[in-house]
């Protein structure tokens, strides 16, 4: 009996290695894709992740299977660890955003992103500053005006720890204001939810955080977004909100996710998805997708995207190493 | 009786030892939180802080009852009792363990989550499962090699096929699961 | 008059909704499929309702959450069948189920068990929808209320939960409730952003996972303790003694404690929005402190059952009030439903039952209908459960095995964590052996991370003085409750040293 368990997985063993020999050489792609979350599922990485490996399935545009695995953990920093064992692996795609960028520089991260193959930036949030519909805040000047003469006396809320996105996007623009970024009064809350109760429930002045999180309430009028970090106005319940341009604040926070393949891509890969994705952005399934997460398309190809980045490093150095976070 | 009973004050001295080292390397981990870059009311650290010192004091005291000739308790027994009702407390086991059975499922746990991913989901959960039951009962080996073969193989194909819960596939992979 | 009327004819146009022979099947697969992922241990709700985001795209906006709310709930019923079977916790709100259900099983009782925590889970469940049809703005206004002083106060109170799973020694479980909140400490600091105890290893860096934690203590270390003496039981096997169904003596206990399971896990899960997990421990402590029957509580006691399973049913509805009337996921679970919602094209939130009064009504009645059909399912799987108890021993230590690697790699995809759930089977074993409770650490690592976190968000609000726990009135109260729950056991003794001091005859 003992025998009989120990051949048939000898068995099973041998066919895996003759299948192998015989799936070399053929052309790109040969294998099943997996696309890397580096979060838990219900967040933006995960959606990003899904919805490519939903318009690439739908629109036939890769022709084996594709996966999205999850690898949570460390704001990312598991799912860098995950790409990068697979060197050299063209059938690796990984989701990042912002983060990426802020946990290299603070050292969370071990790697160095700039060996991931950049691939294509695709869409882009921002940020809005809202308070409670009855705050005496009306304007973001009142907002600003007050957290200049007290920083310490009007508290934010953000759904990330200091020195993450919610945080750092009202530190540059108190910055560009003239207000020292290390004085403000930062409540950090586990999750965008927890930090809009707070400021519903009157316990904070205000709120830093992405758009898509906050727009039913906007729209309802619980709240009232002062600012919107983008660089012209959005539509919807965003059209009446300023931007900072407007307010005489020159500076912009831009929430984008791209994707990038694994370290080492071959230029034969790279260049199969500049094309695929390319035109996966121009297709309806994409288009439609975007629409319903109210993601804003920004499309960017290698070369735009790997350029940047660069940008996107150097003004977050500057602004993390004034307020101490980068090491 | 009274052999068992020494064993497990032993155990028990052995066990507070074990705690108050432990606690100790924690707390001392605790002041080693670098603090952080914005000034904090209550900073990284201090909850840390009070919970090693917490639980240093309780191991002090578990220590201090084991090595002045067993607990000093101020309650009734019946009321220890009462307390004694949680999930286990009655069957505090006092029989000597058969560590060999023990020692070889730990092994198999370990090679378990070592090859997990190496080997895949299916080829490793069949193989642990054989082990298992070749060593501790090979009566049916044949109806179990049956039911090895469904948790590990089948239940392989409804993950990834059906519920679409990724698995990791092994060498399995290549055979296009 | 006319609020009436309105209600009528919104509760007509749910059951028109939802009682389409499509909804009524989409219902169905969902609280089937639910009920599936919750007896497989680790693919949890959460896990469930993400892999169906992609099914539910071409759906109906109504159709869509119908599916997704009858995955959300069949798992939170599911979730005990194998705490009560094997101690292997399917989800987090399962684990204090493990503590009388599993007790339940060995006597031969795992049939009442699963049943009570079938009928308990309906009842609760039934409960939640109502308070959310009839109050739902009114209970998202209160839930408003919990701003981080009052969290912090409220898992204060819970954790005085830990006496009553004390065990033989008050110091030992003290000791096993610090280690847990040692526990919770590990990973990146929410608060500031620094690391602590992660060693440099980013599987760390989020902390330990709550359910590898508990699967580790509470399913291998069960493993463990059986292959102890194994060579003289393998063959031996769980059978149900007695009937499969409650016992007129059972129906007796079962119902107040329900009772009691169900409101507290509404008020803390629900309105305050502590999560299922949490619930489950307050309605298990409350039991130990209320019930009449408290001291058999954990040598398979039907209320240890009904009372956390309700409770965490309770808190479930309850935390679809704060997804539908705020707008806000009050849980992991709920969270992915938001996201799903968005995906369709839907923005809950307080404009939600104005602009869509036919997604929300029709929500509505497809929770009840869906927990009629939950527990017509569910009673007669009992039968078929208990089964599983009828397979020789050492089968059924390979299965717990299997399902543990199982469930705990499927939440992180991770190999890390199945070392770390060996471990803590190890663990659990040699804490065993000296008689130290397990449950307390678990109490730990739920309440110490909100409990910190809490706490800190706190200081920074108030400038860091403490006056903001008990100058706010909610808080206050809690404080007051927590402070009534430790001390209680003692006020015998108090009362009794006032009246010698008095010069009174002492008490005999």
């Amino acid at each position: 009996m003992f025998k009989k368990s120990f051949t048939m997985v000898a068995l099973i063993l041998l066919l895996c290695i003759g299948f192998t020999a015989s799936s070399e050489g053929a052309a790109y792609p040969s294998r099943p894709l997996e696309i890397v979350a580096p979060a838990n599922p219900g967040g933006g990485w995960d959606a990003m992740a899904r919805t490519i490996n939903r318009v690439l399935e739908i629109e036939k545009l890769y022709p084996q299977p594709i996966s999205v695995i999850n690898k949570p953990g460390g704001g990312g920093a598991v799912g860098l660890a995950y790409i990068f064992m697979k060197k050299g692996d063209d059938h690796e795609l990984v989701v990042f955003s912002p983060p990426l960028i802020i946990n290299t520089l603070n050292k969370t991260f071990t790697q160095n992103y700039k060996e991931l193959t950049p691939l294509a930036k695709l869409i882009t949030d921002y940020q809005v500053f809202i308070v409670k519909a009855d705050s005496p805040y009306k304007t973001f000047n009142d907002l600003l005006a007050a957290v200049k003469k007290n920083p310490n006396a009007v508290k934010f809320a953000g759904g990330s720890s200091p020195g993450s996105m919610d945080h750092l996007a009202f530190c540059k623009v108190a910055k560009m204001a003239g207000i020292n970024p290390k004085d403000l009064s930062y409540v950090a809350f586990s999750g965008g939810g927890e930090a809009l109760t707070t400021l519903l429930g009157g316990n904070v002045a205000f709120v830093s955080s992405g758009t898509g999180e906050v727009l039913t309430h906007i729209q309802a009028g619980t709240v009232r977004a002062l600012a919107i970090t983008s660089g012209v106005r959005g539509g919807g319940p965003l059209k009446d909100v300023p931007t900072l341009k407007e307010l005489g604040i020159n500076t912009t926070y831009e929430v984008w996710r791209g994707v990038f393949g694994a370290p080492g891509m071959s230029k034969e890969a790279q260049a199969w998805w500049a094309n695929t994705i390319k035109k996966m952005v121009g297709t309806k399934t994409w288009k439609e997708s975007l629409e319903k997460l109210q993601w804003v398309p920004a499309y960017e190809d290698a070369n735009g995207f790997a350029k940047f980045l660069k940008e996107e490093e150097k003004s977050y150095l500057d602004l993390m190493t004034d307020l101490g976070f980068a090491k | 009786m009274k052999e068992n009973k020494e064993e497990g004050n032993r155990e028990d001295r052995i066990a507070s030892i074990v705690l108050i080292v432990f606690s100790s390397v924690y707390l001392v981990y605790a002041f080693l939180i670098p603090m952080p870059v914005l000034k904090q009311q209550l900073g990284p650290s201090a909850f840390p802080r009070a919970v090693g010192f917490g639980m240093l004091i309780l191991a002090g005291i578990y220590a201090w009852q084991q090595f002045r000739g067993g607990a000093k308790e101020t309650e009734t027994e019946e009321e220890i009792e009462r307390r004694a009702a949680i999930i286990g407390a009655e069957e505090k086991i006092e029989k000597a363990a058969d560590l060999k059975t023990m020692g070889f499922m730990l092994v198999a746990m370990i090679f378990y989550a070592f090859a997990f991913e190496r080997l895949g989901y299916a080829i490793t959960t069949f193989v642990v499962f054989m082990a298992g039951v070749l060593y501790l009962d090979r009566r049916h080996v044949l109806r179990d090699a049956v039911i090895a073969l469904i948790s590990s193989f089948v239940l392989y194909y409804i993950f990834t096929t059906f519920l679409r819960v990724q698995l990791p596939a092994g060498p399995l992979k290549l055979l296009g699961f | 008059m006319d609020f009436l009327g309105h209600f009528w004819s919104n509760v007509a146009l749910g059951f028109g909704v939802a009682g389409t022979p499509f909804n009524l099947l989409l219902c169905f697969v969902g609280v089937f499929l639910g009920t599936l992922i919750g007896v497989l241990p680790g693919i949890g709700p959460m896990t469930g309702v993400a892999l169906l985001i992609p099914l539910t795209f071409s759906l109906q906006p109504a159709s869509a959450i119908i599916l997704m709310a009858g995955i959300y709930y069949g798992a939170m019923y599911g979730g005990s069948t194998t705490s009560i079977l094997v101690n292997t916790p399917g989800e987090s709100a399962s684990v204090v189920t493990c503590l009388d259900g599993y007790q339940m099983a060995k006597k031969g009782r795992a049939g009442p068990a699963l049943a009570a925590a079938a009928i308990g889970s309906f009842v609760a469940g039934t409960f939640a929808t109502l308070m959310l049809m009839l109050f739902g703005p009114w209970v998202a206004g209160i839930a408003l209320k919990f701003g981080p002083p009052e969290f912090f106060s409220l898992m204060l109170a819970g954790l005085t939960v830990v006496t009553s799973l004390a065990g033989r020694s008050l110091v030992k479980a003290l000791f096993s409730t610090l280690f847990g909140l040692a526990i919770a400490t590990m990973g990146i600091d929410n608060q500031s952003g620094v690391p602590r105890f992660t060693f440099g290893n980013p599987e760390l860096m989020d902390g330990l996972e709550f359910l590898t934690v508990a699967i580790g203590l509470f399913a291998l270390c069960e493993v463990f303790v059986n292959l102890a003496n194994m060579k003289d039981a393998v063959q031996e096997r769980l059978s149900i003694k007695g009937g499969l169904w409650l016992t007129k003596e059972d129906w007796k206990r079962f119902i107040p404690s329900c009772i009691r399971g169900t409101l507290s896990g509404f008020f803390v899960g629900g309105i305050a929005g502590a999560g299922a997990a949490v619930a489950s421990f307050v309605s298990y402590g409350l039991e130990k402190k209320v019930s009449k029957y408290r001291d058999e509580l954990g040598h398979g006691a039907i209320e240890g059952v009904t009372g956390p399973e309700s409770a965490n049913n309770a808190a479930a509805g309850g935390s679809l009030i704060h997804l539908l009337c705020l707008g806000i996921p009050g849980s992991g679970t709920t969270a992915i439903m938001l996201g799903a919602l968005l995906m369709i094209g839907l923005q809950p939130g307080p404009l939600l039952f104005t602009q869509q009064p036919e997604f929300v009504w029709g929500l509505i009645a497809s929770m009840y209908i869906g927990n009629v059909m939950l527990l017509v399912l569910n009673l007669p799987l009992v039968g078929m459960w208990v089964k599983l108890l009828d397979v020789p021993l050492y089968l059924l230590m390979l299965f717990i095995i299997m399902f543990s690697f199982l469930g705990v790699y499927t939440m992180n995809n991770s190999v890390q964590d199945l070392f770390i759930m060996v471990l803590f089977g190890v663990i659990g074993y040699l804490m065993k052996r000296v008689d130290i409770p397990a449950a307390p650490i678990i109490l730990g690592i739920v309440l110490g991370k909100l409990m910190e976190e809490k706490m800190r968000q706190s200081l920074v609000i108030s400038d860091g003085s403490l006056m903001i726990f008990i100058t706010r009135p909610i808080s206050l109260f809690l404080l007051f409750l927590a402070f009534v729950a430790i001390t209680n056991p003692y006020w015998k003794q108090i009362g009794r040293g006032v009246r010698r001091l008095f010069g009174g005859a002492p008490a005999a």
